[in-house]
C-alpha cells in the first residue's frame, strides 16, 4: 500500500505560470518518489521536471497533498477521474477542469474557470472562486456536467453558465449572471444572488438563500414548499455548510423563466427574501 | 410443547422467495402519510388474485428523506416485472392522488424498477428531473439519486425515479385454534399487535388477520386454491379436520418480510403473544415441505 504523495512548491518557483496538467493521483499511483520527480510539467516553452518545482515526500498514491504559492499553478486536478487531491493555498486557472470523479479540495481560493467542463467527482474550495466557475471548456456548449461543486465564499461573475447537471453549492454571495443560460442542474447560493441571474436560462434551479431580484423574465408563480428541498438542505448542511436560519421552515417563491428562452428554469427565493 | 397453557405443533410453515420493494411514503402529517400507505397497499392480500401483497410496517421510520412524517411500506410480487407494474399503479393511483405526499425508495439495490419515470408523464412537460449526487461532503460508495418533481394541485409530486428490488420471503404464516372465534381473534390481535413492533415485515391481510384460510386445488378445476377445510369447525364432521373437539375458531397470520430471519422473528413474537387462556393450538400451514423454498418451524424458534 501506498501512502500520500506530498508536494511543496518550492519558494523559487512560486507564481511561475506552470501547466498542471497530468499531475493527478491516477497518473502517480504506484510510482516511486524518484520517477514523480521526474515527470516533466510544462511552464511556458520549458519542461522542467516536476522535482525541480516541488520537495517531494511520499509516493504517489490515491492522494496526493500540495502546498505553496500554488496561484501560478493552472489545471490542477484537470481531468481528474479517481483518488484525491488537498491543495493547501490559493490556486491558479482551471482547477478541476474536465474532472470526472475523485475528490479535489482547495483550501484556499480558487482562480477562474474552476470546475470549467466538470463531468463528475466533487470540487471543494474553502475560499472564494473566481470568474466563470463551471464554464463549459471553451468551444463546447454546455458547462458543468454531473459532479458537485461546494464554494465555501463567494463566486465571481458567471458562475454555472449553461450548466447541464449537477450541483453547484455557494456559501456567499454569487456575483452577476450566475446561471446564465442554465440548461438544468441546481445551484444553491446561500448568500447573495448577484443581478442578471438566470439569463437565457432554459431548465435548473436556482435557489437564492440570501435573496435576490429576478430579472423581468422570471415571472412570480407564488410562495410554497418544496420536498425536494430538504434533500439537498441536508446535503449542504452534512458537508459542513451553514443554511440561513429558516431555510428550512421558509415557503419559496417560485419565479419561472426565462420565458424570453423555454421558460422552465426557476428561481426559488425564501420568503422573507423575496 | 406449551406456552401459557397452549400447545405449539410439531410443525412448520412453508415460505416462499419473491421479489420485494420497500417504499417510504411521507406527508405533512402523519395521519396522511398513513391514508397514502393504507390506500396503497389495499386489495393486495395474495399474489395469486392481487398481483402482489403489500402493507405498511409496523414501526415508522425515524427520519425521512424530505423530514416528514412517513410510512414504510413492503410490496411483493412474483418477479421484477410484475413488481414495476404494480408499483407504477399503486404509485400513481394512491400515492401521488393523495394530498401532500412524496414517495421514496428505501431499499437501494443493484436490481431496481422503474417508478416515477413512468409516473412523470402525467407531469404533461412540466415535470422537473432532479439527479441528486451521493455527497457534497465527500464521494461514498452510494450512487446517484433521481428524483421527479411533477406539479400537481397542491404543489409537487416528488417520487423517486427508479425503486431498488431484492429477493423478499412471503408466506410465514402461524395458525391460532381458539376454544371460540372470539377467543382466536382476541389472540390474533395480541399476536398482530407484538408482530407491529418488528420492522421489515408486513401482515398482508385485513387488519393482519386471514379468516379464509386455504389450501392448494379444488374440487372444481378452474380453482387452484379454496377454503382450507381441515380447519373450518363447521366442516369438522364433514372432512378429515385437523381440529380438536374443543375448537370453536381459527384464525391465520401471514407474515412477508425482507428476509426469513425477519419472518422467523415476527412468527416467534406472534406466536408468544397469541399463547394464553382459551387458546387451545398453535399450528402452521405447508405443503408438506415441497413447494415452499424456506421452512419456518415453530417449536425451535420459541425454545
Amino acid at each position: 500500500m501506498t501512502s500520500a504523495l506530498r508536494l511543496k512548491l518550492r519558494p523559487e518557483a512560486a507564481g511561475a505560470a506552470i501547466d498542471a496538467l497530468g499531475l493527478l493521483p491516477e497518473q502517480l499511483a504506484g510510482l516511486a518518489r524518484s520517477a514523480v520527480e521526474r515527470r516533466p510539467l510544462r511552464a511556458g516553452g520549458d519542461r522542467p521536471a516536476l522535482g525541480d518545482l516541488f520537495t517531494v515526500s511520499g509516493d504517489g498514491g490515491e492522494t496526493i497533498e500540495m502546498e505553496g504559492d500554488l496561484s501560478g499553478l493552472a489545471r490542477l486536478g484537470a481531468e481528474m477521474t479517481r483518488g484525491r487531491m488537498t491543495l493547501r493555498g490559493t490556486v491558479g486557472p482551471c482547477a478541476g477542469s474536465g474532472m470526472s470523479g475523485g475528490v479535489l479540495i482547495i483550501e484556499g481560493a480558487a482562480g477562474e474557470r474552476a470546475g470549467e467542463g466538470m463531468r463528475g467527482g466533487l470540487l471543494r474550495i474553502r475560499g472564494d472562486a473566481g470568474e466563470a466557475l463551471a464554464a463549459p471548456l471553451p468551444g463546447r456548449p454546455h458547462g458543468m456536467n454531473r459532479g458537485a461543486i461546494v464554494v465555501e465564499g463567494s463566486v465571481a461573475s458567471m458562475a454555472a453558465m449553461r450548466m447541464r447537471r449537477g450541483t453547484i453549492v455557494i456559501g456567499k454571495d454569487a456575483g452577476p449572471g450566475a446561471g446564465c443560460g442554465m440548461l438544468a442542474g441546481s445551484l444553491f447560493v446561500l448568500g447573495r444572488l448577484g443581478a442578471g441571474a438566470g439569463a437565457l436560462m432554459r431548465r435548473g434551479t436556482i435557489v437564492a438563500l440570501g435573496g435576490a431580484q429576478p430579472l423581468p423574465v422570471f415571472l412570480d408563480a407564488g410562495a410554497g414548499r418544496y420536498s425536494f428541498l430538504e434533500i439537498y438542505v441536508r446535503q449542504i448542511e452534512a458537508a459542513g455548510i451553514a443554511l440561513p436560519p429558516g431555510a428550512r421552515t421558509a415557503r419559496y417563491h417560485r419565479h419561472v423563466g426565462d420565458i424570453s428562452d423555454l421558460g422552465q428554469g426557476e428561481i426559488l427565493i425564501p420568503e422573507e427574501g423575496a | 410443547m406449551r406456552i401459557d397453557g397452549t400447545f405449539i405443533e410439531d410443525t412448520f410453515a412453508e415460505a416462499f422467495t419473491l421479489r420485494v420493494s420497500r417504499l417510504v411514503i411521507t406527508a405533512d402529517s402523519a395521519r396522511w402519510a398513513a391514508t397514502a400507505a393504507q390506500v396503497m397497499t389495499g386489495f393486495a392480500t395474495s399474489v395469486i388474485a392481487c398481483g402482489c401483497e403489500a402493507g405498511a410496517e409496523g414501526p415508522v421510520p425515524e427520519a425521512t428523506p424530505d423530514g416528514r412524517p412517513g410510512v414504510r411500506v413492503l410490496l411483493f410480487a412474483r418477479n421484477a416485472e410484475t413488481l414495476q407494474d404494480q408499483l407504477v399503479r399503486r404509485v400513481g393511483q394512491c400515492v401521488m392522488t393523495s394530498a401532500t405526499s412524496a414517495c421514496f425508495d428505501d431499499l437501494p439495490s443493484e436490481e431496481s424498477v422503474r417508478v416515477g419515470s413512468l409516473l412523470r408523464f402525467f407531469g404533461d412537460g412540466f415535470q422537473i428531473g432532479k439527479q441528486i449526487e451521493p455527497s457534497l461532503a465527500d464521494l461514498g460508495a452510494a450512487s446517484r439519486r433521481r428524483f421527479w418533481r411533477i406539479p400537481v394541485m397542491d404543489g409537487e409530486f416528488l417520487v423517486e425515479d427508479r425503486v431498488g428490488v431484492r429477493k423478499g420471503v412471503a408466506g410465514g404464516n402461524f395458525l391460532i385454534l381458539g376454544t371460540t372465534p372470539a377467543a382466536a381473534l382476541a389472540a390474533a390481535e395480541r399476536a398482530v399487535a407484538a408482530i407491529r413492533a418488528v420492522p421489515g415485515v408486513i401482515l398482508p391481510f385485513p387488519g393482519g388477520i386471514v379468516r379464509s384460510g386455504s389450501k392448494v386445488g379444488s374440487k372444481y378445476k378452474k380453482m387452484i386454491a379454496s377454503t382450507n377445510s381441515a380447519y373450518c369447525p363447521t366442516l369438522r364432521r364433514s372432512v378429515a379436520t385437523e381440529l380438536p373437539e374443543e375448537a370453536g375458531g381459527v384464525y391465520e397470520i401471514v407474515i412477508d418480510g425482507l428476509t426469513i430471519a425477519l419472518v422467523e422473528r415476527a412468527t416467534a413474537v406472534g406466536v408468544r403473544a397469541a399463547c394464553g387462556p382459551e387458546v387451545l393450538r398453535i399450528s402452521a400451514g405447508n405443503y408438506g415441505g415441497k413447494l415452499g423454498k424456506h421452512l419456518v418451524r415453530l417449536r425451535p424458534l420459541l425454545q
